[in-house]
């Protein structure tokens, strides 16, 4: 009987072992796929704050820049072959109007969106500057200005 | 070797073996465990956060277009070395450098709650104590200067001229985000 109830308790530890094991794995492969996307989003903001394809110095995007690739019909594609799929980012001024830039309304708005869908997505924010190329428009002349903004990359989680 | 004494070491070795079998299962629940805590790590995203935020508010423009006025960096250099310098005949260095960094560091407060900031703006490798005027410009938490821990700073190097003489400053921005 001894023995019996023994094997009994050995079997129920073996599968047991086997189902924490197994557990145990699928939690460090959930794990391990999130680490790995954030620390891409992570890659993905520091790029865009220092790729000469956003930003006129270290930090500082450039309106003009943005504006571009925003309002490219295949602007994201674009991007896309450059950065890798499934990502996106959005530019927000803190002050000034906060209308979506386009070819019509540039340069009285204060936000950039490439390549957005409507996902769940893993993001990091920053702050950075937004250069305004015609900032301050005055009589006479029309002075460029920096401006506050914030930054948001994210990575879709797929 | 009679019957009472064989069961008992068999009692004995059962004994033995689901001692050792309860071992196995406890660290097998513990590395369970430890596999369900997931150690992500934030430093390196807040640590970035706080050099793209003093970054960014140094050179964000103050509105006014005269030199020592211009940016933050450059209130904030004029606060330091002429407090009472009047920009575009309105307001001090030291009210507009007060002024803009608080603005521009609040809007980011909005968005992350319970951030916390100490803008210390002094010179380079040294400062001066007990001295006559300005040894060192501070702005936000004075408390945070003294907390040790859960903190994170960062600091960027204001460089230029003044009334010709040449400066180097160095602005270190204090952030505690719970």
């Amino acid at each position: 009987m001894e023995y019996i109830m023994m094997i009994f308790l050995i079997m129920v530890v073996v599968v047991g072992l086997i189902v924490l094991l197994t557990g145990y794995q699928i939690t460090r492969a959930a794990a391990d796929r999130s680490d790995r996307t954030q620390d891409r989003a992570l890659f993905l903001l520091k790029q865009v704050t220092t790729h000469p394809l956003f930003v006129s110095e270290e930090g500082v995007l450039d309106d003009a820049k943005l504006t571009a690739l925003a309002t490219l019909p295949d602007g994201c594609a674009r991007l896309e072959d450059l950065f890798g799929p499934d990502w996106f980012l959005e530019v927000e001024t803190l002050d000034g109007p906060g209308a979506a830039c386009a070819q019509t309304n540039y340069p009285a708005c204060g936000r950039w969106e490439l390549c957005k869908q409507d996902a769940r997505a893993v993001a990091y924010d920053l702050p950075v500057n937004v250069y305004r190329n015609a900032g301050t428009i005055l009589a006479r002349d029309v002075l460029a200005r920096r401006d506050l903004a914030i930054l948001t990359v994210g990575v879709y989680g797929r | 070797m009679d019957g009472n004494c064989l069961s008992a070491r068999r009692r004995a070795q059962s004994s033995m073996v689901m001692l050792v079998l309860a071992i196995i299962i406890v660290l097998g629940m513990v590395a369970f465990l430890f596999g369900l805590a997931r150690t992500v790590s934030s430093a390196e995203y807040l640590n970035l956060y706080a050099h793209g935020l003093v970054a960014s508010v140094l050179k964000t423009d103050t509105g006014y277009t005269e030199a020592p006025c211009k940016t933050v960096a450059d209130s904030l250099a004029c606060a330091y070395l002429t407090p009472s310098y009047i920009c575009g005949g309105q307001e001090t260095c030291a009210d507009l450098a007060d002024r803009m960094v608080n603005a521009s560091i609040g809007r980011f407060a909005e968005r992350k709650e319970s951030l916390r900031y100490l803008l210390t703006v002094e010179p380079e490798g040294f400062s001066a104590i007990g001295g006559e005027g300005v040894t060192r410009v501070e702005l936000g938490e004075l408390s945070l200067r003294k907390l040790r821990e859960s903190r994170i700073s960062a600091a960027e190097r204001l460089t230029g001229f003044f009334g010709g003489q040449p400066y180097v400053l160095t602005a270190t921005l204090v952030l505690v985000v719970r």
